[in-house]
């Protein structure tokens, strides 16, 4: 006796509807909480913003750990996170890039991940459409990678740029960080999508074979 | 011009009809000896498939008492 065939969408299905779940959960949970003024979600409704530098690499002196600090800031020496207590306007931007790409990144990718499932369960798994969402959702995994790196980046030395007098360069080498999983889990669908829209033609060849 | 299931044309006439007819055979018939669905036999039989395995082919000339010739024929007008 044949066996049941498995759905070949999952587990990706169950995983990306938990997922999304409980982002939701949680963001409705952190607005709630910055509303009423117990916690924060981007750094609004925060009282306090701070920026974590890696470890020393040597060389300059922001690098060497020489760190000159404005009024207000403090820092924690073991782990090399500065934060300040009262911070402006400004520094509550720097501290939000820091962190709203990231999110974007992940709750973008959840969404289209979700649109990817849906569509390929509404339309079937093996057409063009299926395969055009696989291309966007690569797209948008690589460039939102990079974007993300160099937005969370220049955030990172602008808000260390206001915490500390030495000079920070507006992109430097102290929060590089490439995302490779990433960018390869990227190049990886734009490819899975290019195989599988030439499937999709070689299967509308064989719709009309006798 | 003759289109196939996707639209693309062709100048190849399936003359399934005539034989049927010839062998006094229903197109329900043909379809259960052969072993294919009435559906796909009618998408051959009205010139709208888009390709033929011999295998099918095989079937047909099997059936039908025929050569492939006597099937289909090129009709560049």
């Amino acid at each position: 006796m044949r066996s049941k065939p498995r759905n070949p969408l999952e587990p990706m299905a169950t995983v990306v509807s938990a997922l999304l779940g409980l982002t939701g959960a949680g963001i409705a949970v952190t607005v709630l909480a910055a509303v009423v003024g117990s916690g924060g979600i981007m750094g609004l409704g925060q009282s306090f913003v701070y920026v974590d530098v890696p470890g020393i690499v040597g060389g300059s002196d922001l690098q060497s750990g020489q760190w000159n600090l404005h009024d207000g800031v403090l820092a924690n020496t073991t782990g090399y996170r500065f934060f300040t207590t009262h911070p402006d306007v400004r520094q509550r931007v720097w501290y939000t890039l820091t962190l709203l790409p990231s999110s974007v990144l992940f709750i973008g990718a959840l969404l289209l991940v979700f649109r990817l499932v849906r569509g390929a369960e509404r339309d079937g798994i093996y057409t063009a459409a299926t395969a055009r969402r696989l291309r966007t959702l690569g797209w948008f995994l690589l460039i939102g990678a990079v974007v993300k790196m160099v937005v969370e980046m220049a955030a990172a030395n602008r808000l260390l740029a206001t915490m500390v007098t030495n000079h920070v360069e507006w992109i430097g080498p102290i929060f590089w960080e490439t995302p490779w999983a990433v960018l390869l889990t990227a190049a990886g669908l734009l490819t899975f999508a290019r195989i599988m829209r030439i499937g999709v033609e070689m299967r509308d060849d064989l719709q009309g074979t006798v | 011009m003759i289109r196939s299931i996707d639209g693309e044309p062709h100048a190849i006439t399936v003359h399934l009809d005539r034989l049927l007819e010839a062998r006094g055979m229903t197109l329900t018939e043909l379809a259960d000896r052969v072993g294919i669905t009435i559906a796909n036999l009618s998408i051959l039989k009205n010139g709208r498939a888009k390709a033929i395995r011999f295998s099918t082919l095989t079937k047909l000339c099997e059936v039908l008492a025929c050569q492939p010739a006597d099937l289909l024929t090129f009709d560049p007008h």
